[in-house]
């Protein structure tokens, strides 16, 4: 296979990734509402948080890494007890959204 | 290529699954199968017979460190390095991997174009026995 051949696959299966972020993330921001809704239930906290996790994981190695970056901020308030945690999920999930739409 | 070393990605994820096996491959020259949870990657573990194992941390059902520790409890998976592919890298995390015994610790996201020669390196200094004593503790 060539160069040009690989990248062509590369490319192929960051397009397919793009096309499934706005679901992704959809997903995630659900979870985190669901979880800043019910702040004592772990299970809700753990959900949104391995959302969080997977998109930390994956973003930057298909070109987004700023969603991986605040993905990974998302996911480790998540596993934190910090008071301002709500605010700082709302404001992550705006910065989520904006970063998403910019590759 | 008979001579491929034979990789056996464990990944839940398809999009990760699909761009990993486009870099090992591809860039690589690596012979790779996949398993999209721990169930699967033992079972896969033991027809397959990899070189070496790509684990991802956190999966539905048996996590990673739970398949790595049934990996290790059986006697034809117990020799087969395992490589921890994670977003868990804060210090104490990866300081429980090498404390299980992982060869190595390759992060996430990690960067298709140099997948495949991280993967090399590993590989290599596992195979130098002047650094076996260490590679449980190697991190990419």
């Amino acid at each position: 296979m060539t160069h040009d051949a690989f990248l062509a696959q590369l490319a192929e299966v960051r397009k397919m990734f793009e096309a499934q972020l706005p679901q992704r993330i959809a997903a995630l921001q659900a979870a985190c509402e669901g979880a800043l809704a019910a702040p004592d239930d772990r299970a809700a906290s753990a959900a949104a948080g391995q959302l969080a996790h997977k998109l930390a994981g994956s973003s930057g190695t298909f070109g987004f890494p700023e969603v991986g970056r605040v993905a990974k901020s998302l996911e480790l308030l998540f596993a934190s007890f910090s008071p301002a945690r709500p605010e700082q999920i709302q404001t992550l999930l705006t910065t989520i959204q904006t970063a998403s739409k910019l590759s | 290529m008979d001579n491929a070393l034979k990789i056996l990605l464990v990944e839940d994820e398809p999009d990760i699954q699909a761009i990993a096996r486009i870099a090992l491959e591809t860039v690589g020259g690596f012979t790779v199968d996949i398993a999209s949870c721990g169930q699967e990657g033992l079972e896969k573990a033991s027809s397959f017979a990899p070189d070496l194992i790509l684990m991802d941390f956190m999966m539905p059902g048996m996590d990673g460190p739970t398949t790595f520790k049934a990996l290790r409890q059986r006697p034809d998976t117990r020799h087969i390095p395992v490589t921890f592919m994670t977003a868990k890298v804060q210090p104490q995390e990866v300081a429980y991997l090498r404390s299980l015994g992982a060869l190595g610790v390759i992060p996430k996201p990690f960067d298709p174009m140099t997948l495949a020669s991280i993967v090399q390196s590993i590989w290599e200094e596992n195979r130098d026995p002047r650094r076996l004593s260490g590679a449980a503790g190697r991190s990419a």
